[in-house]
């Protein structure tokens, strides 16, 4: 760094003196959700690598999965899928210089949440009901 | 209307030395991970916990496994994008920005290769 004082400038406040809003919440969960689904998508590969090598590797990976905390890791998962995939809607419109008013921003932001939750709902209902 | 300004100037400048092709292919696999994880996610779910032999007949058939690792390459250079912004953010420090940056990338990769090696198998499996 060229600036010798790096470390002992005064840092204003940001992030804590912020009241929440939709824009910036969703912002941010927009990322975490991105990157906590690394998770899962790994879980899901040892799941791949576990069946090839045989059933024993698989009953328990899969058995691990299908564990309340598994399922719960996964009913997670899902809405943070639902919520990246309508949130990265969100952006590609943007990026085609579509809904870019505040007002429309706001509304957007509570459409995907509200989406999110919807879908998570829906699809935990589809996979309880395909599963029985 | 146009949207794009002349890149050529900026090309290879700056700190990313080239962001206008991560931007880019961020856009791509994210466009092409909509309907590609929709299908995964649905085989997937209808796979899980249906015991071993279910789950080879579902993926020995050449379309859901044809599918599976195709998402898993997307998915995961999806994520190797991402995770470098993320990166790029986050650690200032050029050193740990290139080591850490390195083994995001590894990391990403290997899994790509974890993933449709194992994918392989059980398509060739008899």
């Amino acid at each position: 760094m060229a600036d010798a004082n790096h470390d002992n400038r005064p840092l204003s406040p940001h992030l804590t003196i912020y009241r929440p809003q939709i824009t910036s919440v969703l912002s941010i969960l927009n990322r975490i959700t991105g990157i906590a689904m690394a998770f899962p998508v790994i879980l899901i590969v040892f799941w791949f690598l576990a069946a090839a090598i045989g059933a024993p590797y698989f009953e328990f990976v899969d058995g691990l999965l299908t564990s309340w905390l598994g399922l719960l890791i996964l009913v997670a998962s899902l809405w943070a899928f639902w919520f990246h995939l309508f949130n990265g809607l969100r952006h590609l419109a943007w990026d085609m210089i579509l809904g870019l008013e505040m007002t429309e921003v706001h509304k957007t932001g509570w459409l995907v949440f509200g989406l999110s939750i919807f879908a998570t709902l829906v699809s935990v209902g589809v996979a309880v009901f395909a599963g029985s | 209307m146009s949207t794009s300004s002349d890149k050529k100037p900026f090309l290879g400048i700056g700190d990313h030395k080239g962001g206008l092709g991560h931007w880019s292919l961020q856009r791509i696999t994210s466009i092409v991970l909509i309907p590609l994880s929709l299908v995964f996610l649905f085989t997937f779910i209808g796979a899980l916990g249906d015991g071993h032999t279910e789950m080879l007949q579902t993926y020995r058939q050449p379309w859901n496994a044809g599918v599976a690792m195709l998402f898993f390459v997307t998915v995961f250079y999806h994520l190797a994008l991402g995770l470098e912004v993320v990166i790029d953010d986050y650690i200032p420090n050029p050193k740990q920005h290139k080591i850490i940056m390195l083994l995001s990338n590894l990391f990403c990769r290997a899994m790509s290769v974890i993933a449709v090696l194992s994918i392989l198998a059980i398509l060739f499996s008899t």
